[in-house]
């Protein structure tokens, strides 16, 4: 069962698509990383799923329950978000929001299991005892909010650009914390700008530009078409996986309608050579190398283009 | 909807403004009550005169501690709509619709919440107007024909209309979620009903008295302790001069605060609903 999925969700805000027709899936205990420019559509999408916006077409389940059905209330409570930034009170001490977070969700928790969370996330309950948040840092306070996440023991936790505004340190411990908890079973849905920061975490991304969802993909298959590779058009397209594997060159191959991709360190001399023995009219060969980054930013051209 | 009520309770507890707000409901009553004191003693009319007419005692102090207009009257309704909104400016809001509360239950809470802020803060601010005012000023006894009817009459309508401001104030935080709008409206509603309602008052208004009397905070005015003394009569007499029993301005009054209090937390709620959240 899909976590969250959605069809046709779109959202109009003054003539403007801010998200159209986005059918995303995320299966329980995924990373999913949703990726893309800023004002692609991502926090809008976020702010649809966690209830604060209505869609203007489309729909969407979490946990299976329709957006329009009464229980999504307590599909919610399964869920935690933080949505652009962490919505902490700022007159109020950490354990103070923690305490008022425990009273939003109906969860029970002791004042030790709060200085725990608030020690778990990188923060120091015990020096931080009298502060108020409003005295706290931008990544402190990113911090407290996912304390604040955890409070309830999420089956699904969203993160808006969780690693705005952290040092190098900060970003490493929510990164470990993020991996911890999913180890426990947290399905999360992850939001950011740059791929980079995702993709050591995550195991599917979705990549979305001008509000559309341009591609959903595992992170296994992204580093796949990301590697290098070579890619054949050719009449009888069929016929090439055969042909190659005879004369030995028997790497990864893959037909993609007319197009046939090699991957790996397969020679192109050697692929030419082999096909024009055996009468394969090549349309085009063209040998591809590129990063996960490059394939992204390719993917936010083509979207561009769109 | 238990737990959204503590939570908006442990905000309001936290809040700076409900001690400033507190220390206000104490030391206003005193600051009032020395003025009428000082006023007493520069007074050129003799005390005996004053105390037979109700002018300046512990009575007209009292009498008038639910107006809307003095000092508190115009402060505890912005204060509770203040304290709704910071609900959006910080953000928790968000917090709440996120982890599964509906949204109507989230305006009922807050409405609950400010309701209570109100009547705590008017109460203690009515009680201690009352220990300072009878401390330091004459109180004469036996002005109304029956006492006790006067004071339920009296305290149960000054209190109904905060709790009607507390829904007026309520859904200004609620629809704008912006202290600026929130605070200037609700001080035009506070104005143009009481500046309504004296006009009002002296006009021949007796054939659509019971419209009248169906305008809020207008029956405020036939409860103001002061009934059998001269002032409570002159007032009554220019407060329309209607021969109505006050059992039925009292129960038009409180049915006023009742039904314009429902409709407007109906369209808040409908509005609440609507509206996409930041």
């Amino acid at each position: 069962m899909d976590v969250l999925s959605t069809k046709g969700l779109s959202k109009v805000y003054k003539g403007h698509f801010a998200v159209k027709d986005v059918a995303m899936h995320i299966e329980k205990g995924d990373i999913y990383g949703f990726v893309g420019e800023n004002g692609a559509g991502k926090t809008t999408l976020i702010r649809l799923v966690t209830g604060l916006a209505a869609p203007t077409a489309g729909k969407y389940a979490l946990f299976g329950v329709p957006n329009r059905d009464k229980g999504i209330y307590e599909a919610r409570r399964k869920t935690a978000a933080i949505v652009e930034t962490a919505t902490i009170a700022k007159n109020m001490t950490a354990i103070e929001n923690l305490k008022m977070q425990c009273l939003i969700t109906g969860t029970a928790r002791s004042d030790e299991e709060l200085e725990a969370l608030i020690d778990r996330v990188g923060l120091d309950a015990e020096g931080l005892r009298k502060k108020k948040v409003g005295n706290f840092s931008l990544g402190m306070r990113q911090r407290l909010g996912i304390a604040m996440v955890m409070v309830s023991d999420p089956e699904f936790v969203i993160l808006d650009e969780p690693m705005n505004g952290l040092d190098p340190q900060g970003f490493i411990e929510v990164r470990e914390t993020i991996l911890k908890l999913h180890r426990e079973g947290v399905t999360f849905l992850i939001s950011s700008h740059i791929l980079s920061e995702l993709e050591k975490i995550c195991t599917k991304i979705g990549v979305i530009s001008h509000g559309e969802l341009l591609e959903e993909i595992s992170m296994e298959d992204l580093h796949r078409k990301a590697r290098r590779r070579i890619v054949i058009t050719a009449d009888e397209p069929e016929r090439i996986g055969g042909l190659l594997a005879v004369a030995g060159i028997s790497q990864e191959i893959e037909q993609q309608g007319n197009e046939i991709l090699v991957f790996g360190d397969a020679d192109i001399n050697a692929i030419m050579k082999t096909l024009v023995e055996n009468g394969v009219t090549i349309r085009s060969i063209n040998a591809l190398e590129e990063t996960v980054e490059d394939y992204y930013i390719r993917l936010l051209g083509r979207g561009k283009i769109a | 909807m238990k737990q959204l009520l503590q939570a908006d309770l442990y905000r309001m507890v936290k809040s700076k403004l409900t001690m400033v707000l507190l220390i206000l409901s104490a030391a206003f009553p005193l600051f009032t009550v020395l003025i009428y004191v000082g006023l007493r003693a520069i007074s050129s009319i003799g005390e005996e005169i004053m105390d037979s007419v109700g002018f300046l005692t512990a009575n007209t102090v009292i009498g008038s501690a639910y107006s809307l207009t003095n000092n508190i009257g115009l402060v505890i309704p912005v204060m509770a709509g203040i304290l709704v909104c910071t609900d959006f400016t910080s953000g928790t809001l968000r917090n709440k619709v996120v982890a599964g509360n509906p949204r109507t239950k989230i305006y009922f809470s807050h409405l609950i919440v400010s309701i209570l802020y109100s009547v705590v803060m008017i109460t203690i601010y009515v009680l201690f107007t009352a220990g300072f005012a009878l401390l330091m000023l004459p109180y004469k006894s036996g002005f109304a024909v029956n006492v006790v009817r006067e004071y339920v009459f009296w305290a149960v309508t000054g209190t109904m209309s905060f709790v009607f401001m507390a829904t007026v104030s309520t859904f200004f935080a609620m629809t704008f979620r912006s202290i600026a709008p929130t605070i200037l409206l609700t001080l035009l509603v506070t104005f143009t009903l009481l500046i309504l309602s004296s006009t009002l008052s002296f006009t021949d208004y007796s054939n659509v008295r019971h419209l009248v009397y169906f305008i809020p905070t207008f029956s405020g005015q036939f409860f103001s302790l002061t009934g059998g003394s001269l002032i409570g009569t002159a007032i009554n007499a220019l407060v329309g001069g209607v021969s109505e029993s006050k059992e039925v301005i009292f129960a038009e009054g409180i049915g006023s605060f009742v039904f314009f209090g429902t409709v407007n937390t109906v369209l808040g709620v409908i509005l609440f609903c609507k509206r996409d959240l930041k």
